[in-house]
């Protein structure tokens, strides 16, 4: 979904988007343009702007598919807009972005699209604060890791080759946060719904791969070819009206008990990652080949001679309800954290790949330290678990994550090494990401990083397999 | 070393007349020991006027009265306003000569037993945003927060770390607090001159768990600002050496307008530079929240 779709632009060219930009913010021609803050003294007036420019080119380590290939460019960039309005207490932030890639094949593809990302006004007055507008939020108390920090949806286009933080998405919400001596409640209220961005099929990253693409192009009958092409996904109609139905909500009240910053939560949204769910029984073979794509599942779906009706299934995003608590203090040299929820309704497979929904409780505790030598690292466990339990794909009733950060800096904090894990211990999946960073001066920095992902092809990080990449990152900031 | 309450010859003229015993020859045979000589015959005045000195010490120049411990806490408790705000320019210098500027605006306020830093970095870009904030509990742990841009939410840290380096400065937390001279042991080493300024120099001695084995303090005499800090790690060697190398008074209040902060062993320099300084503004309690953090 596009925010703001330039049409004149889009398949053009990433260049264009970034003078777009760069004329919306005032003209290129204006001295220190770039971290340029603007006084007026009439409306105290006080303009900053800040931003990035940032291109990676990746490289995949194996050549596994014919329908991309190994390399592939992504840039970005972004300008940020603060402008406090001192006379009215307030606050308004736009930001923009322009991203161009280059996904290299036989035909080079590239695409271009312009954002606007942030755009909200903010009001302070002494005791509360009010912001409408597209908004992120960010709750909870653990990196990099979701258990309550769901208002949010994220860009999965990508999967996790960007921080969490990076890959989420603006979305037009009320939020409101009230002050009292020793607590603070804040409420959000969303009036539409925006589901998280995921491909299930036709790229890279896509949940599916390139399944449908290599049986159209590869060696099977018209029939398979044909049962397989007609295989669809549609979104859930209601959930694409602007209607206060979709509307989501959610609350936090957080203070300090002895020495420990904690938070309530409560939450009614949509679940913003889509389940697969079939409109006619036969839809569980689709997602049964879809999930195990062997000869004998194809056989057994085209089969079936499916109908038009059932070889479409619904991106599902249920309502959820979400009760949560957090924490976080010092214990001795030791930074502590958790958090913990439980949810109620989230959709889920049956063995027989037919949707459910069921009750389940995340909790993540983490430690973080930093050594003498000046190492940091980050520790962080998550327990889940599944209430009512029944068999379920691919989940089961206990799972455990760790994840884990560790951070060394160099030359006086100009040479960064960055060491990024999370190992799934229930599916026996995990996931790497090493990386160094040469700071320069002046905003510039070099980063030299890679992925590596392992695991059965069902599992979260396994079924990327074949995708790990190494990629070169030059950023500017400014 | 001198003895505390014993004077130097010649370096106090006006003290050194009053207890010339020679001068005060007079009736009143009562004298105390301590102003013993050969002529006993002390008049009144002579002795009214000795004890006006003991009880306003500040008639005469000089360490007559004041302890190590003393001159710290005079130093500690001097007028520094009920909130300050400092815009600052630092700069960091390796050892090749390369440097690194950062800017940052700091914002403190008192409150009796509690005082509340908050710092954020505005340039460069790759920092800017970057917040910290803090409140130094008296009785306890200090609470600590840091937020991160790329984090999204402030994060508490661990405040009993204090040895290690704040931002990649040659700062460290601990160097960043103002101290308790309740935390030392306090010595009068000696008088002497730092940058032409008459000073007393000062030994402290930690009594909880320092990353230093003591730090020699040069107390510049008329502010009270202490202009010069020798930091001595664990083996005795020293470290560290802080200099203020130009004190000047913004809103009538001493301020260590330009300093540097020297890392011997590593052999790198952070210099800071007050820009703009302003005292007892009335600054917002909302400035020293988690919120405000948030804000960046």
């Amino acid at each position: 979904m596009r925010y703001l779709h330039c049409a004149i632009w889009k398949g053009n060219n990433f260049l264009a988007g970034v003078v777009i930009i760069l004329i919306l913010n005032a003209g290129i021609f204006l001295p220190g343009l770039y971290g340029y803050a603007i006084k007026d003294k009439d409306l105290n007036l006080a303009w900053t702007r800040k931003g990035y420019l940032k291109t990676r080119v990746y490289q995949d380590a194996k050549d596994d598919t014919p329908f991309e290939k190994q390399e592939d460019i992504d840039a970005r960039f972004r300008i940020d807009n603060r402008i406090e309005l001192k006379n009215l207490d307030a606050l308004l932030q736009i930001n923009l972005e322009a991203r161009g890639e280059a996904l290299i094949n036989e035909k080079t593809n590239k695409d271009a699209d312009f954002l606007l990302k942030e755009a909200y006004l903010e009001i302070k007055k002494p005791g509360y604060t009010f912001s409408f507008g597209r908004q992120t939020i960010t709750w909870g108390k653990l990196d990099d890791v979701v258990i309550l920090d769901r208002i949010s949806p994220q860009e999965y286009n990508r999967f996790i080759l960007y921080d969490k933080q990076e890959r989420k998405l603006p979305e037009l919400m009320l939020k409101f946060d009230y002050f009292l001596d020793n607590c603070q409640l804040e409420g959000v209220f969303l009036p539409l719904f925006k589901a998280s961005k995921l491909k299930f099929f036709g790229s890279d990253w896509a949940v599916y791969d390139h399944l449908i693409e290599s049986i159209q192009y590869g060696d099977y009958s018209g029939l398979v070819k044909n049962t397989i092409g007609r295989i669809k996904l549609e979104e859930k109609d209601r959930l694409k009206e602007n209607t206060a139905k979709n509307a989501q909500f959610g609350l936090r009240l957080s203070g300090r008990l002895k020495d420990v910053d904690c938070g309530i939560y409560y939450m009614n949204i949509y679940q913003d990652m889509p389940t697969l769910r079939e409109k006619t029984p036969v839809g569980n073979a689709v997602k049964r080949f879809l999930n195990h794509p062997t000869d004998e599942n194809l056989a057994s779906l085209v089969g079936l001679n499916p109908m038009d009706e059932d070889l479409t299934l619904i991106e599902e995003h249920p309502r959820v309800q979400v009760i949560g608590v957090d924490g976080e203090g010092v214990l001795g040299n030791f930074g502590a954290r958790g958090e913990a929820g439980l949810f109620l309704g989230q959709p889920y497979l049956r063995g027989d790949f037919s949707y459910v929904r069921k009750n389940s409780v995340s909790i993540g505790l983490g430690i973080d330290h930093t050594t003498s030598n000046n190492i940091y690292f980050n520790l962080q466990v998550i327990q889940s678990f599944i209430l009512n339990y029944e068999p379920l794909f691919p989940d089961e009733e206990y799972t455990q994550q760790i994840t884990s950060t560790l951070t060394k800096d160099f030359l006086n904090g100009s040479l960064i090494f960055k060491l990024k894990d999370s190992y799934n211990l229930s599916y026996n999946d995990w996931m790497i990401n090493p990386k160094i960073t040469y700071k320069f001066n002046d905003g510039l920095e070099a980063s030299l990083a890679g992925f590596i992902f392992e695991g059965g092809i069902t599992t979260l990080f396994g079924r990327y397999t074949n995708k790990d990449l190494i990629y070169l990152e030059v950023e500017y900031k400014f | 070393m001198r003895k505390r309450g014993r004077k130097k010859k010649g370096t106090k003229k006006g003290t050194f007349l009053f207890f010339n015993t020679n001068c005060f020859a007079g009736k009143n045979r009562n004298v105390p020991f301590f102003f013993a000589g050969k002529n006993r015959n002390v008049p009144f005045f002579s002795v009214l006027l000795i004890v006006l000195v003991l009880l306003y010490p500040g008639l005469t120049a000089g360490n007559d009265v004041l302890s190590g411990k003393e001159i710290m806490e005079s130093s500690f408790n001097r007028d520094d306003g009920r909130d300050a705000y400092f815009k600052i320019e630092m700069t960091l210098v390796d050892k090749s000569g390369s440097e690194r500027k950062r800017s940052l605006e700091i914002y403190t306020r008192d409150y009796d037993n509690l005082i509340k830093t908050f710092i954020k970095f505005t340039a460069p870009a790759d920092i800017a945003g970057t917040a910290f904030l803090s409140w130094e509990n008296a009785p306890g742990e200090d609470t600590q927060y840091l937020y991160l841009p790329a984090l999204g939410r402030p994060r508490r840290i661990v405040s009993s770390q204090k040895n290690l380096s704040f931002v990649n400065t040659d700062f460290t937390y601990e160097d960043m607090q103002r101290r308790n001279p309740d935390k030392d042991e306090h010595t009068f080493i000696r008088e002497d001159y730092f940058d032409a300024r008459p000073c007393y120099v000062i030994e402290s001695k930690p009594k909880d768990n320092s990353q230093y084995s003591r730090r020699v303090s040069w107390v510049d005499k008329e502010s009270r600002v202490i202009i010069r800090i020798d930091f001595y790690d664990k083996k005795g060697d020293i470290l560290k050496v802080f200099k203020v190398t130009h004190l000047d008074k913004r809103d009538g209040i001493w301020t260590a307008v330009r300093t540097t902060m020297e890392n011997l062993k590593e052999k790198h320099l952070t210099r800071m530079r007050v820009v703009e300084a302003r005292y007892n503004q009335g600054l917002a309690d909302e400035i020293f929240t988690l919120r405000n953090m948030e804000g960046q």
